[in-house]
């Protein structure tokens, strides 16, 4: 083992990385480095590593509209919560409708 | 509704210390989904705590979803005897945080954090990754689809689309 795999026995997320790269199947995305360097690869409180994919997420992930999500990123933060007001007023507007049917 | 325009600048105008949190700060990043409460993490020092009780006092107070007639007060006592309020006030549904699960206090979240400007007033918002790891340390079930969603965003502002 080289002095830099050496150095991240400690670290169970760089010890992955590491042997992925031992490995030969080293990815960016395997070794956290599209988080730039120095990025923290684990959260301080939860001791979860964002890179660290969750099946149950992942699945979720399938299921939304990317394209919606390019177009909103598009907008500033204030143009994005006028949205949102609109949306409120959509659902408010909604609730009235099914209480008013309601019998 | 929640007039968040209106809370967003009471707070701002009050020099509350606060981080937007929740499904506000979720829609700051670009999320899609319909939030009807702004939630915020509000540092808990004795001068923060009095400038927020000040600035809502005004707005009639209350803790959301109770029984009417409560001798509840939100002042500066109830709040540093408390950590987290649901409340609701005139101006729609506020969350009040002392601190949050996986994200800490006020101070722990801080670097975490980025400033916004909406409504005409800059304030604090929670950084994507952080709130993508509060969302996870939450563990609610319900929270499953609104964490892809932002780890969608995240990936697209990165440029890491699958």
């Amino acid at each position: 083992m080289s002095s830099s795999l050496m150095k991240v026995k400690s670290d169970p997320l760089q010890q992955r990385a590491a042997l992925k790269l031992a490995e030969g199947s080293a990815t960016l995305s395997s070794l956290g480095l599209t988080m730039g360097k120095g990025a923290d690869l684990r959260t301080e409180h939860s001791g979860r590593s964002l890179l660290e994919a969750d099946p149950v997420i992942e699945a979720y992930k399938r299921g939304i509209d990317r394209s919606l999500l390019r177009e909103n990123l598009k907008l500033t933060a204030e143009q994005r919560f006028l949205k949102l007001r609109e949306l409120q007023r959509l659902a408010a507007e909604l609730r009235k409708t099914r209480r008013a049917g309601t019998p | 509704m929640t007039d968040f325009e209106s809370l967003i600048r009471l707070l701002v105008k009050h020099g509350v210390e606060f981080i937007l949190v929740g499904g506000a700060a979720a829609t700051a990043h670009g999320s899609m989904r319909l939030t009807e409460d702004l939630d915020i993490v509000y540092r808990r020092t004795p001068e923060n705590i009095a400038r927020l009780a000040a600035c809502l006092a005004p707005y009639k107070p209350y803790l959301r979803g109770v029984p009417s007639g409560l001798p509840f007060q939100l002042d500066p006592k109830t709040i540093e005897r408390g950590l987290n309020f649901t409340l609701t006030i005139e101006l729609g549904a506020l969350d009040l945080f002392g601190e949050i699960t996986g994200g800490g206090r006020y101070e722990d979240l801080l670097p975490h954090t980025i400033e916004i400007t909406v409504f005409g007033v800059s304030c604090r918002c929670l950084g994507l990754k952080r709130l993508i790891e509060v969302k996870r340390a939450a563990g609610r079930p319900r929270d499953l689809d609104v964490v892809a969603e932002l780890e969608a965003l995240l990936e697209e502002s990165e440029g890491r689309t699958p």
